[in-house]
């Protein structure tokens, strides 16, 4: 795995992610639906407002929408197709096609037909958060936040999970003991047969089925008392308190001290504000996250945990170190 | 862990009660594919021969291009058709498509 994505390569794929979007929109007459119309009127017409208005938000920054007083109107621009596009991007856009084909459908209807919680749409999650390019950001991503110098010694908790994906990202790039944290055994066995398909399975590696907010005690039941390191990677968008998630992480840290490192939380998160990472957390909203979170939203959960952070990067992911 | 008995050999194997299909490799050429319903419950215990016709696994038609990456599904398919004898990770692979739902148990003639 390469470790930088050129910024050409982050462009193409803002492209034709673009393009996903607004094509089918296009087909089911989307366009024409909105035209000339009270954003107000609008918000009683679709079925997820929240959808629409980010939609519309996404739309109008892309420059295919613009607004005159309240009313959406659509401008000249059409999709562009990217000159080359390259495998990483093509091989990226498997399910983001897929599940934009429904986009019209579940901004309409509200409901999203890919969500992850039906077994029928795990493949499609798992083939997602596995794509090459996803996979070089995260790791890319993890790497700035110190993973790979972390030592074989300590213990890193995994409370992003994604079936596995990242458990297997922190296993290539550590040799740190990994407790990786998911509510369901079934994912659990899952990331261990991923890990086992891979070569990577080792026995410091431990699945501790909880909810990753109860990070303390799965800490706890995996042998350890505390962690040197909490990953939560693209993980602040898929749970109900991020607070919660933050502050117990938090609480479980390597105290520092006489030569010791100070334990911490590797944030890497997708953020609203970052134009690239739109298209991605449209696709990731119909697959059943939030939509990622505005980076003020970010930086308001952390003080509200009570937490240190130094930011580390800031695009395409907003990247943080932070502590008690 | 359940204990489930191979069909075709009687080897016994501990599956982890994971809820849908869940395929043990029993010896080179066959396997065990147990289904667990919601509670843990297995519900039903196949013998799975990889080579010869009668119940397989098969993938399920247009769901391979959601294959991760990182699994090679040309070789998977010489092991589900019993060409290549499976390694330990070809195994995990196949109960990750499984899990999945890319690859499924079927009935054949
Ligand atoms: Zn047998």
């Amino acid at each position: 795995m390469s470790s930088v994505i050129p910024r050409e390569a982050l462009q193409h794929l803002e492209l034709r992610l673009q393009g996903a979007i607004v094509g089918p929109l296009e087909e089911a007459g989307f366009f024409e639906e909105i035209e000339g119309r009270e954003l107000s009127a609008l918000s009683q017409e679709f079925g997820d407002r929240k959808l629409l208005n980010y939609l519309l938000e996404a739309l109008h920054d892309w420059g295919y929408i613009y607004l005159a007083g309240t009313k959406v109107y659509r401008t000249a621009k059409r999709p562009e197709v990217p000159p080359v596009v390259g495998d990483d991007v093509e091989d990226f856009m498997v399910v983001p096609s897929k599940v934009f084909s429904r986009l019209y459908e579940a901004v309409k209807d509200g409901k999203r037909p890919f969500h992850v919680s039906s077994p029928e749409n795990r493949a499609l999650f798992y083939r997602f958060m596995d794509s090459r390019f996803l996979k070089m950001m995260l790791l890319e991503g993890l790497r700035r936040l110190g993973l790979s110098s972390i030592p074989r010694g300590a213990v890193v908790a995994d409370l992003s999970f994604h079936m596995g994906v990242v458990t297997g990202i922190i296993a290539m790039e550590t040799e740190a003991a990994v407790v990786a944290v998911d509510p369901s055994q079934d994912m659990l066995d899952l990331a261990r047969e991923r890990l086992n398909a891979q070569g990577l399975l080792r026995d410091n590696i431990s699945f501790i089925r909880s909810a990753p907010e109860r990070v303390r005690q799965a800490v706890s039941s995996a042998g350890h008392s505390v962690i040197h390191l909490a990953v939560v990677a693209e993980k602040l968008n898929w749970i109900r308190d991020p607070i919660l998630l933050l502050k117990n992480a938090a609480s479980v840290l390597a105290p520092g001290g006489r030569g010791r490192e100070r334990g911490y939380i590797g944030i890497l998160q997708s953020v609203w504000d970052d134009p690239i990472m739109r298209g991605y957390s449209l696709a990731t909203y119909l697959m059943g996250s939030d939509i990622s979170p505005r980076r003020s939203d970010v930086d308001k959960w952390l003080r509200a945990s009570g937490l240190r952070y130094k930011v580390e990067g800031r695009g395409p992911m907003f990247m943080a170190r932070a502590w008690r | 862990m359940v204990l489930v008995t191979c069909p075709i050999c009687g080897k016994r194997h501990d599956v982890s009660p994971s809820p849908g299909w869940n395929f043990v490799l029993c010896d080179v050429d066959h396997g065990v594919t147990v289904f667990v319903d919601g509670r843990g419950n297995v519900r039903e215990v196949h013998g799975t021969k990889l080579a010869e016709r009668g119940a397989r696994l098969r993938f399920v038609p247009g769901m391979d291009d959601l294959a991760p990456t990182w699994i090679d599904v040309d070789r998977i398919r010489l092991v589900l058709d019993g060409t290549i004898p499976p390694s330990e990770e070809d195994e995990a692979a196949v109960r990750v498509l499984l899990r999945l739902g890319i690859v499924r148990y079927e009935e054949v003639e």
